[in-house]
């Protein structure tokens, strides 16, 4: 027993150690940025006092105004398109006999699974060969693309755990096939749903690779703008004012996750 | 749910009417850090259109985007061999000058004319910039400066060991500085001066290899001698002067070097190639260029614009100007060829070479 | 349901456009000499397959493969006690730390790798704030330090969500057949966790092998993998090179591919639907 004991407590300090590399090795990064984010110089080679004004600039200059309106704009219009498709094309496979289904599944994962950089090359050929000219709308569906896996992934599970019968009931009640759609089972799966739809956002928001090769002369999203300044490092890179949005933009999550669960919390309470 | 959908609606819409205007469109395909912000915006105003600015760390990079063709560029900056090829591939076309105004105000700079006149790509290009390939390095490392000073080129291939030394990551750069420390033309095609090429590289030590980065690397203190362009150093200083920073670095252009020039290209599938005329013209007012070359460090081609900037270094920092000049009496320049193909490959495969052996 | 089948066709056609096509292009490419960018009569040829005697391809490979791996391990070996203690905990408790593991993710990728370059950067600004000076710019290991940094999220979600739906009860059942602690981890535990264990080693290494900004950045040039070279066939070398440097890239591409193709098979195997891989 008390050997046991001890082995428990190693094994705990273990655990403790090993949870702490974990945090450091992810959030060392995002300390270094914020303070990046406060320091008074313009190329972050030495701290050199508090400022807050990269943040300022952020409103101010138009620097990195049209990278963030970019990527705003392509994460939420993919996030909503692929969500719309990805539940419709979830809800269709579900409904594919298992051979079909599997095969359907493993189409599905590619995306998933192959590198980026594979997705991002085969898409600019793609592209080339259909002779679409590279911007926006490439980057559209590139981020399309690249979603809505995650979003028929996060879906098909919950189809699966939903009564079959209940659609049929519903239909044997005179609701119409999309109305049975929409009445049944779309409540069902709603968190799949959403968890999708977050899942695509983050990963729109985030990507660099796959954009990286399928825009063309005009769009640049902040992390193509940001391989841009970051390879010039020069005067007109103003770095500073990345990480001023970049730490906003983390803070935002922190606030809205907090948000979220506080109210979820309430709710439960309260039912 | 609902409220969270219209939300996002709004937000788009927004968003979108935040980003598009209906304005006509130019856009720029060129290096980093290579004109002065404030005129495109400028520009936009006086013009009432928008210029979206690509940057791109070579002109192979360049070269490929335009080889591409999925996009639209309207006006590119490559280098003097990159135009030739540009030429040779019909990928660019020619300058209507009758609608720069300003351009029958300015000289061209005899000795630069002289330099690209043989490559018969005249009627193409409206000369933007010239420079050389030179040495940046630390002045607070002891012993380093007279190293430069006296070693030249062998201090970039001979003391990897001693000091960290960065090397450009460009086939044509790289290749070129070590024809140049073994004493062969920039543009040999010699298979055995190659050779002995990419030896140099390979052997060298280097601790980075970087584009317009290594600049940064020197200033910051993570390496103590790179290979730069000229004016990686003049926009430096500015810059330093401007951010009060203790200027710790220094620059050397040995007495060989390789000359370059960068000009303003319009592609052949240029969307708007009258405004692109209408951007060069701009660029090249006096007071729009003066401003210009002031900010970007490198020497303008232009006698006039040149005379002025040239005065205004001198007056301001005295010395400094020594190294303005690409290219001054007694000294040793050549400028690139873009030679066959098989030597571009070659070479590319040398630098791929060199930069795994590390 | 089956009524509603019909909703996954225009799947198929999406999926055959932007999969099946370009792959068989990318196929196309790699054994003929055709030229994406003006398409004219070609032929097939092997001659492409030359650069895999370029000794910086096939460094290039093997650094990938090394580096991918040992960060493949180094995140198993620190993500799997990490994603048993969290599972292992109460379930407000677990919320919580399992937001603190996402928020990261939502910093730019970019920003991070940059961030990783300064922390090695001695006499930087962490030198300045924290007093450390850790001189790994251009190593492997600040290569596989970073790789670590960014990738080890990705092994651990997989191994938690399989961790977490585990029946404790089977746990409960062997240990009241009188098996030890270690006897019921490798006999109970892991078995049933080896479904998470494939996606959190595919979902870590192959992201890792094909990186690029990463090793280009913190390598300093030096240290390159696979993707360093795709990115310059693609992006850097299609101007007159004697060779159609599309056409080496979608090579070198579909062998990466290959890469994707042993993961998918072995992913089929544990968990045919690929549920695990979210």
């Amino acid at each position: 027993m008390k050997k046991r004991l001890l082995r428990n407590r190693y094994l705990k300090a273990i655990g403790g150690i090993l949870t702490g590399i974990t945090f450091v090795s992810l959030y060392l990064p995002i300390i270094m940025i914020l303070i990046l984010s406060i320091n008074d110089s313009s190329r972050g080679y030495a701290w050199e006092g508090l400022t807050f004004k990269w943040y300022l600039r952020l409103f101010t200059d138009d620097i990195m105004r049209e990278p963030i309106v970019n990527t705003v704009s392509i994460a939420i219009l993919s996030t909503i398109i692929s969500t719309i498709l990805g539940t419709i094309f979830a809800i269709g496979i579900h409904s594919l006999e298992k051979k079909h289904r599997i095969r359907m599944m493993i189409m599905n994962n590619v995306p998933v699974v192959n590198p980026d950089i594979v997705t991002g090359i085969s898409l600019m050929i793609i592209f080339s060969i259909l002779s679409f000219t590279l911007g926006f709308g490439t980057v559209l569906i590139a981020h399309i693309f690249f979603s809505l896996p995650y979003v028929v992934l996060n879906v098909i599970p919950k189809l699966k755990r939903l009564d079959p019968n209940l659609y049929e009931a519903a239909l044997d009640l005179g609701c119409s096939r999309f109305g049975g759609v929409w009445r049944v089972v779309l409540p069902n799966i709603s968190t799949g749903i959403l968890t999708g739809a977050l899942i695509a956002f983050t990963m729109s928001i985030d990507d660099f690779v796959i954009t990286y090769f399928t825009s063309g002369n005009e769009y640049m999203n902040v992390s193509t703008w940001l391989y841009a300044a970051l390879a010039r490092e020069g005067r007109s890179s103003l770095t500073p004012v990345a990480y001023a949005y970049n730490t906003i933009i983390f803070l935002m999550t922190i606030v809205i996750i907090v948000f979220v669960n506080l109210k979820k919390e309430r709710k439960e309470r309260t039912a | 749910m609902k409220k969270f959908m219209v939300l996002l609606l709004v937000f788009l819409v927004a968003f979108s009417a935040y980003g598009c205007t209906q304005r006509e469109k130019l856009y720029v395909l060129n290096w980093g850090d290579y004109m002065d912000e404030a005129l495109i915006k400028e520009f936009q105003k006086e013009f009432g259109v928008r210029v979206s600015y690509k940057p791109v760390g070579s002109n192979e990079e360049m070269a490929s985007l335009l080889k591409a063709q999925n996009a639209v560029y309207d006006l590119v900056f490559p280098s003097d061999y990159m135009i030739d090829k540009f030429v040779e591939e019909e990928l660019i076309q020619g300058i209507d000058f009758s609608l720069l105004t300003n351009w029958e105000d300015l000289d061209i700079n005899d000795t630069l004319f002289g330099l690209y006149e043989s490559y018969g790509f005249g009627d193409y290009v409206v000369p933007y910039a010239w420079g050389t390939i030179g040495i940046m390095y630390r002045t607070d490392v002891a012993g380093l400066e007279t190293v430069i000073q006296t070693e030249e080129w062998a201090a970039l291939f001979e003391y990897g060991s001693t000091y960290r030394v960065g090397m450009y990551d460009s086939p044509r750069d790289a290749v070129a500085a070590a024809l140049l420390y073994l004493g062969y033309s920039v543009n040999s095609e010699d298979e055995g001066e190659l050779a002995e090429a990419e030896v140099a590289l390979t052997n060298a030590n280097f601790t980075a290899w970087g584009e317009d980065n290594l600049k940064g690397r020197i200033i910051a203190g993570t390496l103590d001698v790179a290979l730069v362009f000229s004016g990686d150093y003049f926009s430096e200083y500015y810059a330093a002067i401007e951010d009060e920073r203790e200027i710790k670095f220094g620059f050397h252009v040995p007495q060989t070097t390789n000359v370059w020039m960068d000009a303003m290209v319009i592609p052949t599938i240029a969307g708007n190639v009258a405004l692109a005329h209408e951007f060069i013209n701009f660029l090249l007012r006096e007071d729009v260029a003066l401003r210009n070359y002031e900010y970007i460090g490198y020497a303008p081609p232009y006698d006039i614009i040149y005379d002025q900037i040239f005065t205004e270094i001198q007056n301001e920092f005295g010395g400094l100007a020594n190294n303005f000049d690409p290219f001054p009496e007694g000294t040793f320049r050549e400028m690139y060829i873009y030679g066959s193909n098989e030597r571009s490959t070659l070479i590319t495969n040398i630098l791929q070479r060199a930069k795994a052996s590390g | 349901m089956k009524r509603l089948r019909l909703f996954s066709y225009p799947y198929l056609f999406w999926n055959a456009l932007l999969i099946l096509v370009p792959t068989l292009i990318l196929i196309v490419l790699a054994f003929s000499d055709l030229s994406v960018y003006d398409p004219a009569p070609f032929s097939f040829t092997l001659v492409h397959f030359a650069i895999f005697a370029q000794s910086y391809l096939t460094k290039a490979l093997s650094n990938s493969l090394v580096l991918s791996i040992v960060t493949t391990v180094i995140c198993f070996v620190i993500g799997y006690p990490v994603a048993y203690f969290l599972a292992r905990l109460s379930e407000k408790t677990r919320k919580v730390w399992l937001a603190l593991l996402i928020v990261p993710l939502w910093a730019n990728m970019l920003l991070r790798i940059f961030a990783w370059e300064k922390v090695f950067t001695p006499g930087s600004i962490f030198t300045d704030i924290f007093g450390l000076e850790l001189n790994l710019l251009g190593t492997h290991l600040g290569v596989v330090i970073g790789m670590v940094g960014m990738y080890l999220p990705f092994m651990i979600f997989p191994l938690f969500s399989v961790l977490e739906k585990m029946d404790p009860s089977l746990v409960e059942a062997a240990k009241d057949l009188g098996a030890g602690d270690a006897a019921v981890f490798f006999k109970v535990t892991f078995p049933l966790s080896l479904g998470g264990v494939v996606s959190g080693v595919i979902m870590t290494m192959l992201p890792a092998m094909t990186s690029f900004v990463l090793p280009a950045r913190i390598g300093l040039g030096k240290i390159n993998l696979i993707g360093n070279i795709i990115e310059s066939k693609f992006m850097k070398e299609v101007m007159g090179s004697s060779s159609l440097s599309i056409n080496v890239g979608s090579l070198i591409s579909l062998m990466l591919m290959i890469f994707s193709v042993i993961s998918f098979v072995i992913i089929t195997r544990f968990d045919k639907e690929g549920e695990t891989l979210i």
